[in-house]
């Protein structure tokens, strides 16, 4: 499945999806950068999917804003393998090409997990396609803590386990259905 | 090794240059170049900017602090520099400029831990030597330093100078940071948490509830994102509220002014009593009888007075720096920590090796 969209009804589910999709790219973690794209308004939850997404990678360090440093650097290991986690804040930076700043090439030639928070008006075809990547948009939905994300991924993914987690309140919407 | 008295102090850990002299704990100069202009466009920090501009302003920042200190480079005893916390591109600048000047001048050089130096700055005196509101043999330990700015909320137990352990902290955004962020969402402007300060004056604090996170959580932790997105909620809702109101469709409604005043004096309240409900809680848990405060935020009225009823209501005394240049990032709280510092011997052994630690966490 390359498209999709889920909606979560509270920070803690966004945090669940986020811990259960960090299951979703194992394969990859070590052996190739994997950029997980994050889009959307303030406070429309992209730091709870991000704490979510690093505790499913099993970091347990305190996963804080990275408003200030742009850059927040965390480790976590795979079969004895030390990975970089890197928690990057991209909302302030004019240009997607600012980016190299902040370390971005280094970060890529670590083959570190990458969570990228962007304002919502950035094309998403900026990254390179030859870098595995799932870009989220996150919206806020008419309930005071709900939240609907839509998601597009260039590798194949499968959602099943997703949506069979029962501890996931989310409901899960297939490519093309209307919301 | 003679035990240096005129020490340089440079910070360039975020985007203010600032270059410092003190002598001693004596603060001799403290020059501030601020950037705020530059980022003001894009509402943040930007690195590359930052880096820039801090490059461009370092040389003239250097002179005027060495006049205003009335001394010549060939009376600089020590340099100190900020290694973190903070921008990885912007503490970069500083620690080359600190570099080249240990060895053009052929001086010791000290790394100071930038949170450090902010709960340090409580000993800085003025050019006379007096208006320090403690001397360190005065220091009580464990005394309590709470750290206020735009990348740092942390309570923090001081075993001793050089020894500390972090008993509580945000989980999300720095308190500096929602200040700046709901400034933001208000429409006022960037760095702009100093501006809902003031606008928050002439606000009635209880007009709009907003939420008090993490109470319930069991710790001395606090979080600072709910608070942002239950603003953002309010901002939208009275928005909608004042658009169905007025006939015309074409413009956008806006806020009144006492709206807004309103909306800035009950979040700077729930911000504020977000973190004096767990100082108060570290108080009656740890019974400390100093409360030191430093960083940018140091300087709101509100904390101030809160965090000085709960205190004196604990028996315990608040300290905070002499005057509010002292709480902003600024290189003289560097050069009166790296003073410290070379009392302990901590000098930088080889300077290739020295390099910026962006999450640099205070030594325990």
């Amino acid at each position: 499945m390359l498209k999709g969209a889920i909606i979560t009804s509270s920070p803690e589910e966004t945090q669940r999806f986020g811990a259960l999709l960090a299951g979703q790219f194992v394969e990859y973690y070590g052996h190739q950068p994997v950029v997980f794209a994050l889009r959307g308004e303030l406070g429309a939850g992209k730091t709870q999917f991000v704490k979510g997404l690093a505790s499913g990678l099993g970091i347990t360090k305190l996963i804080t804003s990275p408003s200030y440093t742009l850059v927040n650097e965390y480790t976590f290991k795979l079969d004895g393998q030390t990975v970089p986690f890197v928690h990057l804040d991209a909302w302030r930076l004019p240009e997607l090409t600012d980016l190299e700043s902040v370390g971005w090439s280094r970060f890529l030639a670590s083959q570190a997990v990458i969570a990228l928070e962007w304002a919502p008006n950035r094309p998403a075809e900026v990254l390179s396609q030859n870098i595995t990547q799932i870009v989220i948009d996150f919206a806020y939905g008419k309930p005071k803590d709900e939240r609907q994300l839509n998601w597009t991924s260039n590798v194949e993914l499968n959602f099943d386990s997703i949506i069979e987690d029962t501890n996931l309140g989310a409901k899960f919407i297939p490519e093309g259905e209307k919301l | 090794m003679k035990h240096p008295k005129i020490i340089l102090g440079i910070d360039t850990s975020c985007d203010d240059t600032s270059v410092g002299v003190t002598h001693e704990r004596r603060v001799l100069a403290n020059i501030i170049s601020s950037q705020d202009e530059l980022h003001a466009p894009w509402g943040g920090v930007v690195p590359n900017l930052a880096r820039r501009a801090h490059e461009a302003n370092f040389p003239a920042v250097y002179a005027a602090a060495l006049d205003q200190a009335g001394i010549t480079e060939t009376d600089i005893e020590a340099i100190a520099v900020t290694k973190g916390h903070g921008l990885a591109i912007a503490l970069e600048v500083g620690i080359e400029q600190a570099k080249q000047l240990a060895h053009r001048l052929d001086k010791p050089l000290i790394a100071v831990h930038h949170s450090e130096g902010h709960f340090l700055a409580n000993f800085a005196q003025d050019e006379a030597g007096a208006r320090a509101p403690i001397d360190p043999e005065q220091v009580i330990f464990p005394a309590l330093a709470i750290l206020v700015a735009g990348g740092q909320t942390q309570l923090v137990q001081v075993n001793d100078f050089g020894h500390y352990e972090v008993i509580g902290e945000t989980v999300d955004d720095a308190i500096g940071e929602a200040f700046d962020k709901g400034a933001r969402l208000l429409g006022l402007g960037y760095p702009g948490g100093a501006e809902l300060a003031q606008t928050a004056e002439q606000g009635n604090p209880q007009a709009f509830q907003l939420p008090r996170p993490m109470r319930q959580s069991g710790n001395l932790n606090v979080s600072y994102a709910g608070l942002k997105t239950a603003l953002l909620r309010l901002v939208r809702e009275l928005q909608a509220k004042a658009q169905a109101n007025i006939d015309s469709q074409s413009e956008p409604a806006e806020l009144s002014q006492t709206v807004i005043a309103d909306l800035c004096a009950s979040f700077q309240a729930a911000a504020v009593e977000t973190l004096t409900y767990k100082v108060e809680l570290a108080l009656e848990q740890f019974g400390y009888q100093q409360v030191f405060l430093g960083g940018g935020v140091a300087a709101n009225q509100l904390l101030k007075e809160s965090l000085s009823e709960i205190t004196k209501k604990h028996g315990a005394e608040l300290i905070f720096p002499y005057t509010t240049q002292l709480c902003r990032d600024n290189a003289a709280m560097i050069a009166v920590t790296g003073w410290l510092k070379a009392d302990e011997n901590e000098f930088v052994t080889n300077l290739d090796e020295l390099d910026r630690d962006p999450q640099w966490t205070l030594p325990s």
